[in-house]
């Protein structure tokens, strides 16, 4: 009995510890371990990196999100026409505002405002890291804000191009409160973008991680394939300034561009169908679409295979391979052999031409010629390069400009100032490389200029989104395509906003030719 | 530190287990040990109520009679459940076993749009008090597809064998629920299974074996679809269209196609099915234990779908001294699914899409090829381990003050081995591998206290729970393997080696993994008062903590309290009659931690057609979650309020009893992503402030038609029906409207509420297309203007746009009223059950239609809508119901949010029948065998038949949102013949 009165008395202070002391506030204490709250982050080196391949992260989901580079710049009004897909062919035709989901997505500016907010919370936090990370320095960070400020700036021109008149916001808000912005005059957009940017190219390197000093640890050949430099900051500002017709401007941040491209490992595309790494070239397994391209990007956004980061969709691929090259009948999109025969009127173009000798067609664009669906192959990176076309994710770059293009917009400008020799003398080092013959100053009264280097731009240019914004520039400088031109006119070259944009901000109104 | 408190706690335990010789248990099972007064010769009255935990016997209104259920090849919790008890409602998207099913206990609690919402709403199921944890919805993160989660996709409520329950009682009760606290804030199914028993040694054989039939179909070839889709060409293709004319339709003379369609052959097959379980138990008055084995096989006859779980339950219960008493029980079972090989569900998992133009041809031969593929070469196993078990102990501190402390386990484990071979795929194999677990451990701990004076009663307890959830999961998958030979992936295990942890076989292994935690504190107080015998009441205080709600509001109070008046002492009735009333708050668990979490960065660089990708350029990229939303601070608890109002009544003599309860409960406050301006690059914000209303009356009424007697018919019936309507009573920041995946929610409507197009029929000619008298433009949609051929919605604001503003709310998915109407017969040693199943007022979306008529976008864009199944190759639609609309225009004509394809899925069913005899009421068997206490042989019949004017296979089989995609295997009729023999 006694026992008995020992055990329990022993288990009512046991109960009493066990009832009283579980208790603790601590074990509530079980933080997400898929997130960084903030309390915790912006604190090191590791950070700030984090956030700035972010930045370009969500700039590539932005772009290539349901296809959309290829969409508003290549499909709309462009020479590709869709197979058999209805939604592809209302882009075209610009029935932007039909029911087709992917138009409505196409329609929504929210991904390229997240890129925006990223950018502008990195411009706004980066700076304290300084006081938690001795390793992080003011000079690192002048170059990563450098750097966020030219993806805000190169993001807002995007934005501009689609939707015209867009909210300008230059800071993150970044507080819970999410005021209502009307839509900016693109003019002033472009105004603050080119401001930022001006800023920026200062700062801006023409390569990061040049020995002895590392760029967060690893020295240039990585960096040259995806980070934005100085060469860069003048192409969007060269770009800038074209879509709002200053030639001017043009001539002279291109001027620089071809000054200096070099001191970035930027080279010319010499050969229309590279057979190795170690040439410069355009299309194939070793063209500047692949990660082997080994030279400096300007603007590019990389999905390498090797990263894990080749997908289905957001590639040009998805659209445009099928067979032989993937296991797929038809494309979804194809450039028909008309177009084609228009497009490349002399045989001994590299890139799509007939080879004299065997009298085969040289393939380095298209595929299957000969079919009633010809495949547009110029950018076809099967996983990271390979022929075998069983499992079909692309790894293929999203090229968004390169030296060629910003050499022909020299040339447009230079023409557009009257300065026509100069751009001659450009147009030909384009058709130089690819084999044709060159344009005769004594042809300026027969084939005229302007048109001349916007058909130089449309061959070489082809899959890489500039299409529809080179028919704007073009018809703008000189009313040659009445559709167009009424398009422009119309307010028309510009994308509906989504519903659900509207939905959520009161302010915004559509735009008048969507309504 | 409380890790710390188990070892202590298992330290003292131990050494008094050992000493073992009885037990008892009051105070958690308190409504539950109403005791089995039954047959049992007394042994000692109180020891027998300290001893036979498990194997109480429940009286409530809301627990369900076990004994004919258990005549029926049941497979999971909410089977057994489904119209047995009024209030609960079962969702059940496809008859294949071992899929998820959805418990609702009086209606929607909040949004359910998604398969991953349906955590949010489904009831709790405790098996010996035990809460079971539920898989967490995390890894649909990774997922572009939601059809089913990756890994087995077992839900682990058909993991609990039914020769294992002996009983299951529905709560509802808002203080009883209280009492339980958030995890049972939907409501709670309460099972508790077989267990020791003190007396003489009884065994148990049980078994049954049956069969699935083979569902009768239509069948169709390619002949049949060219002529289907004629009616389109003829009318509206272009040239260009119909030299797009899909390959496989065009060629008649391909017999594959164009041949007989007998694909059903080898799709349907009669399945068997079985059980077979041994229970032994027994013991003295101071110790008793049981134990129970089962072998269960469930399959059904489509696709080659089927389950076999094993399933071990062991309970001991010890009283090694007056005062103090200590069980356990432990059940462990496993689970192996044979899955569909539908293709959808296999591109979804694979996330990848190859060409979908040619389907598989609906003939006998070229099918078996196909199914040959699949047998040599693919793996898909699916196996799944669960482990449930608990330790009690209890002590009689003070005669009239008793302790109580509890450890109890619930692991769940899901691994799947998958592999498709490139024959298969045509050109790519495929390899993926998930390991996955759920984790709950709750350690409860309860002081109680009563006293009595006179005629009043006090008690009054306090006690502390603390459970903590661990969810993680590890997910590889490859594609594109070297050969078919290498069906897994294998790494290199030896540190030493060259390519330590490298698969084998240069395979490019992408890797995924993910963990998650809730953990939850609770302390509580109960008071209870009792009058005589008149008047009952009890009020409930608790704090809980989670994990998952931020640092600053983490904890919650909510008070309970209810009444309970019996009248029928009162004023001396004869019949029952007694008045019950409650009210009770409880929070809402929240299972992700990342609301806790506040402002947060992610790594989410993905996009809509790959949401997975966290990395650029192979660095890791770090950003606020866009495509998540903006998580601020001060997201707090959400919680539900419960009210109800019982009244329990008989009549004739107990002959006829009803319980009617009127209930509302408001889940409030609940998060919610809400729309932002879209230009902070955030898809919305969480916010809390959703809340949902549910009202309506549970009825039950239970009939002795004719009463039990020697040779003489006897008839018991029992009715239970529920009318249940639900309302959004609340938005956050005030919003009336909002819109989520596709459906509008609006403040004052049902939030099951389709959100549809009114079709009116077709527009035959232009003259009928309405023009705008002040603009001269025709209608339009969107801005593309009607014509001849699409389809006539109403223009609802009278604008002569058709988009969102004309789209109204119609239609629900979860019934008004839904029961069971339970019967049964006996007469001499034969006796006859049956049961009906009966859900009116819910209507579904035909998205199969849909689907199927909308065949020119689907396969053009060669979206996951164009996947054909060999099952499709049937006429599973009522094609007279549908106009003949322009497939091509840009309207979208066969849009799935139209009242088109509103179908009313409504239905009444006789779900099981069965007739059953005792042998050993036969003298020459009961002399054989001297020990014999019953000998029961039966048969029963399921899925005998159902009414409905649905025009899809099965009203029931639809997905959790309402929207029926055909892809549910079909409820055919099983038969089964069984044998229950105690011995």
């Amino acid at each position: 009995m006694l026992k008995e009165i020992y055990i329990k008395s022993c288990l009512l202070v046991l109960c009493a510890i066990v009832l009283f002391t579980s208790s603790c506030n601590k074990s509530l204490d079980a933080p997400s371990v898929e997130v960084s709250p903030e309390q915790t982050h912006w604190r090191s080196i590791s950070d700030t990196k984090a956030a700035l391949i972010g930045m370009y992260g969500l700039l590539r989901a932005a772009m290539v999100d349901n296809n959309a580079h290829w969409m508003y710049g290549e499909l709309r009004s462009g020479d590709f026409n869709s197979y058999r897909r209805q939604d592809l062919s209302a882009v075209k035709e610009s029935e932007l505002n039909k029911s087709y989901p992917v138009l409505e997505n196409l329609s929504n500016w929210r991904r390229f405002y997240a890129v925006i907010n990223a950018t502008s919370l990195f411009i706004e936090k980066a700076p304290q890291v300084l006081e938690y990370d001795t390793r992080y320095t003011k000079y690192n960070l002048e170059l990563d804000v450098a750097q966020a400020k030219a993806i805000r700036a190169f993001t807002y021109f995007y934005l501009v191009r689609i939707w015209g008149d867009v909210p300008l916001i230059t800071s993150s808000f970044d507080n819970g409160s999410f005021p209502e912005f009307e839509r900016t005059d693109y003019r002033n957009v472009l105004a603050f973008a080119e401001r930022d940017l001006i800023d920026a190219v200062e700062l801006l390197p023409f390569r990061y991680g040049v020995a002895p000093q590392e760029y967060y640890g690893e020295f240039s050949s990585n960096w040259q394939k995806i980070l934005f430099n100085k060469i860069s900051g003048y192409a969007i500002l060269s770009h800038m300034a074209a879509w709002q017709g200053k030639y001017l401007d043009v001539a002279s941040y291109t001027q620089f561009i071809l000054d200096n491209y070099t001191q970035s490992n930027i080279a010319y595309l010499q050969n229309a169908s590279p057979s190795g790494t170690g040439e410069a070239g355009l299309a194939g397994y070793y063209g500047i679409f692949t990660n082997n391209f080994n030279f400096g990007q300007i603007i590019n956004f990389s999905s390498a295979y090797e990263f894990g980061e080749a997908s289905t969709s957001g590639h040009i691929e998805e659209l445009t391979l099928a067979a032989p090259f993937i296991n797929k009948a038809y494309p979804d999109i194809y450039v028909s052999k008309d177009s084609i025969n228009s497009m490349f009127s002399e045989r001994n173009d590299r890139r799509f031409g007939v080879d004299t000798l065997s009298g085969l067609y040289r393939e380095s664009y298209f595929k299957n010629y000969n079919n009633e669906i010809p495949v547009f192959s110029k950018i076809n990176i099967i996983r990271d390069g390979v022929s075998d076309g069983d499992y079909a994710v692309f790894g293929s770059n999203l090229v968004f400009t390169r030296l060629e293009e910003l050499t022909l917009l020299r040339a447009e400008a230079l023409t557009v100032l009257g300065q026509d020799l100069r751009a001659i003398e450009l147009l030909n080092v384009i058709k130089a490389m690819r084999g044709t013959a060159s344009y005769q100053v004594s042809q300026l009264t027969t084939k005229p200029l302007l048109e001349e280097i916007f058909a130089e731009r449309r061959r070489e240019l082809i899959g890489e989104g500039w299409r529809f914004y080179d028919l704007i520039r073009l018809n703008r400088i000189k009313a040659i395509d009445p559709k167009v031109t009424q398009l422009i006119n119309q307010g028309g070259i510009h994308w509906p906003i989504s519903r659900e944009v509207l939905r959520n901000n009161k302010k915004i109104v559509q735009n008048s030719y969507w309504n | 530190m409380t890790r710390n408190l188990f070892s202590v706690f298992f330290l003292i335990l131990f050494p008094l287990a050992l000493l073992g010789n009885a037990n008892k248990n009051r105070e958690d099972f308190n409504y539950l040990i109403q005791q089995d007064t039954l047959e049992e010769e007394i042994i000692d009255s109180t020891a027998l109520a300290k001893i036979n935990v498990l194997n109480s016997k429940v009286l409530t209104i809301d627990s369900i009679d076990v004994v004919p259920l258990k005549k029926n090849p049941f497979l999971t919790i909410g089977d057994m459940i489904k119209g047995q008890a009024s209030g609960v409602y079962v969702q059940q998207p496809s008859a294949e076993p071992g899929t998820f099913q959805n418990i609702l206990v009086r209606g929607l609690s909040g949004i359910q749009l998604t398969n991953r919402d349906i955590n949010n709403n489904r009831a709790a199921v405790y098996v010996n008090g035990i809460p079971m944890s539920l898989e967490n919805s995390f890894s649909y993160d990774i997922q572009l597809y939601d059809y089913n989660r990756i890994g087995p996709a077992t839900d682990y409520a058909s993991s609990i064998d039914m020769s294992s329950i002996e009983s299951i009682e529905v709560i509802k009760d808002p203080i009883r629920l209280a009492e339980l606290g958030p995890l049972a804030s939907n409501g709670a199914i309460w099972i508790t299974t077989f267990g020791g028993k003190s007396g003489d040694r009884e065994i148990s054989v049980n078994g049954y074996y049956g069969f699935n039939t083979k569902p009768s179909v239509s069948p169709y070839n390619a002949e049949y679809e060219d002529m289907f889709r004629q009616n389109f060409y003829s009318r509206y293709a272009s040239d260009d269209n119909k030299l797009k004319y899909p390959g496989y339709l065009s060629d008649s003379t391909n017999v594959n196609y164009y041949g007989s369609s007998d694909w059903q052959d080898l799709y349907y097959s009669t399945a068997s099915l079985y059980t077979v379980d041994l229970s032994l138990r027994g013991g003295s008055d101071r110790a008793n234990f049981g134990f129970l084995g089962s072998h269960t096989k469930n399959a059904i006859s489509a696709d080659d779908t089927n389950l076999k779980r094993y399933n071990a339950l062991f309970n001991v219960n010890m009283l090694p001294f007056e005062w103090m008493s200590v069980s356990s029980y432990i059940n462990a079972r496993r689970i192996e699914r044979n899955r569909n090989r539908n293709l959808r569900d296999r591109y979804a998992e694979m996330a990848y899409l190859p060409d979908l133009s040619t389907p598989l041809a609906p003939n006998k031969n070229a099918y078996a090829n196909y199914l040959g593929l699949y047998e040599m070469d693919a793996v898909d196993d699916n196996v799944t381990n669960h482990l449930q078990g608990n330790i009690r102990l209890s002590l009689d501190l003070l005669p009239n003050l008793n302790f109580s402390t509890s450890f109890a386990l619930d692991y769940n484990e899901g691994i799947r081995d998958l592999f498709y071979p490139s024959k298969l795929m045509e050109t790519i194999n495929y390899m993926s591998t998930y390991y996955g677990y759920t984790q709950r451990f709750v350690f409860s701990n309860k002081l109680s206290y009563w006293k009595e004076f006179n005629d009043n009663r006090f008690t009054l307890s306090v006690g502390s729970d603390y459970s903590e959830d661990l969810y993680r999961y590890n997910f590889a998958r490859a594609y594109d393997g070297p050969n078919d030979y290498i069906k897994l992936n294998v790494v290199e295990g030896n540190p030493n080696e060259e390519g330590y942890l490298e698969p084998k076989g240069g395979l490019r292994v992408l890797r995924y993994n993910n963990k998650e935690q809730f953990n939850l504190h609770s302390i509580f107080g109960k008071i209870g008062y009792s009058y005589k015998e008149l008047f009952e009441f009890a009020a409930v205080l608790r704090w809980d903590g989670s994990s998952t709600v931020q640092r600053d509001s983490r904890w919650l109070f909510t008070p309970s309290a209810g009444a309970k008046w019996n009248l029928d002492k009162q004023l001396d009735l004869e019949n029952l009659f007694n008045i019950q009333a409650g009210f009770s708050r409880l929070g809402k668990p929240v299972y992700s931690s990342r609301y806790a979490s506040g402002p947060q960065y992610a790594s989410s660089l993905g996009w809509s057609q790959d949401p997975t990708v966290s990395s650029y350029y192979g660095y890791a990229g770090i950003s606020r979650d866009y495509t998540y939303g903006w998580t601020g601070y001060n997201l707090k608890w959400a919680y539900s309020d419960k009210y109800e109002v019982t009244f329990n009544n008989s009549f004739f003599n107990e002959r006829l009893s009803t319980a009617l309860s009127f209930y509302q409960r408001d889940d409030q406050d609940q998060i919610v992503l809400i729309p932002i301006p879209l230009e902070y690059g955030y898809t919305g914000q969480h916010k809390n402030g959703l809340a949902v209303r549910n009202q309506g009356v549970d009825a039950t009424i239970n009939g002795v038609i004719l009463p039990a007697g020697e040779n003489k018919l006897s008839w018991t019936s029992s009715l239970n029906i529920n009318l249940n309507r639900n309302e959004l009573t609340a938005l956050p920041n005030g919003l009336t409207e909002l819109q989520m995946d596709g459906r509008l929610l609006r403040v004052g409507e049902s939030i099951d509420q389709f959100w549809l197009y009114q079709n009116k029929g077709i527009y035959n000619s232009s003259s009928d297309i309405p023009v705008n008298p002040s603009t001269g433009l025709a209608l339009s949609n969107n801005g593309v203007p009607f014509e001849v051929g699409d389809a006539k919605w109403v223009d609802q604001n009278g604008d002569f746009v058709i988009n969102e503003e004309d789209k109204v709310l119609k239609g629900r998915f979860t019934p008004k009223y839904y029961g069971g109407f339970n019967n049964s017969l006996t007469y001499k040693g034969f006796d006859l059950s049956f049961s009906f199943t009966y859900a009116l007022g819910l209507d579904a979306i035909n998205q199969r239609a849909s689907n199927r008529y909308d065949f020119v976008n689907n396969e053009d864009n060669n979206t996951i809508g164009a996947v054909r199944e060999i099952f499709q190759w049937q006429q599973d639609l009522d094609i007279s119901k549908y106009p003949i609309y322009n497939v091509w225009s840009g309207t979208n004509p066969y849009r799935e949010d139209q009242d088109l394809f509103l179908e009313d899925a409504s239905y009444l069913k006789l779900r099981s029948v069965s007739f059953g005899y005792d042998l050993s009421r036969l003298n020459y068997i009961k002399s054989s065998i001297k020990t014999l206490r019953r000998a029961y042989v039966y048969v029963t019949a399921n899925n005998v038949f159902t009414v409905t004017k649905f025009s899809g296979n099965d009203p029931e089989l639809v997905n959790f949102n309402g929207i029926y995609d055909g892809y549910g295997l079909p409820l055919t009729q099983t038969y089964t013949l069984g044998i229950k023999l105690d011995l």
